[in-house]
């Protein structure tokens, strides 16, 4: 009995992380159908294209890499850079760890390896919503994981197989960050701290966005995390 | 050398996803630590749609004349209004397709 409850929690937060992260799919699958195609122009084999989506399996970083390589960069400068793109994911590594804190390594090791922003989002949300059932909440990510996961190495195939398939004027990508907005909106309402964290860490980014190595995702996003703090302390309770 | 190049930005890249979640116990987060990462969602994730908003394709600002911006603004709306993330998007991408496609 007790075992049928924790099981159907655990599918429970399993398919919750999985139709979460359905409509996201509408933005990843032409991200990884580009990643697909821009690989093989930029002198990539069909092979390394492909396993880069599951070796590094981090869509901008990826982007990125191919771009600086077919421009005469040397690896080592390639690889900072991609390291550089990623450094935000230890903050959501940090951000989520208190949850996993419980868990046995292995479970660690895939859900580091699963956590991509869309991921990382998705479950931040289900954090705030009431039935989360945090003792279970890895199952979400779980759930969210695997099938960003599954997308992004569909997806890159196809892009590779087929190459463009979707029209580029239909701009799908746009649905990533229409959905992150979506994410971060309850919090920028109620808050006043939130919404100029917000705004400081994207105006910063725009202001950046030229900068070497892409240092502007984590100089801005360091930016808004001392703006949301500072504010945090001067608001406080008054907000 | 370019397959090296590959395994090592994945190991970085799951070195940086692993290292907070690999040394996390089950003691309480002091609240210093709380306060910074509770804004992690908010800053990290406006760093990423403001630049897909307002710059064009060759990274330059865009503000007039950019049809993201009454996208954006549309989904936001609709997002604070019904908390969905489906009709958010069909909203930002129908009003988009409204401005862009012939």
């Amino acid at each position: 009995m007790v075992t049928n409850i924790r099981n159907s929690s655990k599918n429970k937060e399993f398919f919750s992380g999985v139709s979460a992260v359905l409509p996201i799919l509408i933005g990843v699958i032409p991200f990884g159908l580009i990643f697909g195609i821009l690989g093989l122009e930029a002198g990539f084999t069909a092979n390394q294209t492909f396993f880069m989506s599951s070796i590094i399996f981090a869509g901008a970083s990826q982007v990125a890499f191919v771009k600086l390589v077919s421009s005469g960069t040397v690896p080592f400068i390639t690889i900072i850079s991609v390291g550089i793109i990623n450094l935000r994911h230890f903050l959501y590594s940090a951000s989520i760890a208190k949850y996993l804190a419980h868990l046995t390594t292995p479970w660690k090791i895939i859900l580091a390896y699963l956590l991509t922003d869309e991921a990382y989002a998705v479950s931040i949300k289900r954090l705030q919503e009431e039935e989360v059932n945090t003792a279970f909440y890895h199952y979400h990510l779980l759930g969210s994981g695997i099938t960003l996961w599954l997308t992004w190495q569909i997806s890159t195939f196809l892009g590779i197989v087929l190459g463009q398939i979707i029209p580029e004027e239909l701009n799908l990508g746009f649905a990533i960050p229409l959905v992150f907005l979506s994410i971060i909106a309850p919090e920028i309402i109620k808050y006043k701290s939130h919404a100029i964290c917000a705004l400081g860490a994207g105006i910063l980014a725009i202001l950046l966005n030229n900068l070497p190595l892409n240092l502007w995702i984590i100089f801005s996003s360091i930016f808004g995390l001392i703006i949301g703090v500072l504010l945090d302390k001067t608001l406080g309770k008054s907000q | 050398m370019m397959w090296a190049t590959i395994v090592i930005s994945g190991i970085i890249t799951f070195t940086i996803r692993f290292s907070a979640i690999y040394k996390a116990t089950n003691s309480e987060t002091p609240e210093w630590l709380e306060n910074i990462l509770k804004y992690v969602p908010t800053s990290v994730l406006a760093v990423l749609i403001f630049p897909e908003i307002f710059l064009n394709e060759s990274n330059t600002l865009e503000i007039l004349n950019n049809p993201k911006i009454l996208a954006a603004l549309s989904a936001l709306l609709v997002t604070i209004l019904t908390k969905s993330i489906i009709i958010t998007i069909i909203t930002g991408m129908s009003v988009l397709w409204a401005l862009t496609l012939n």
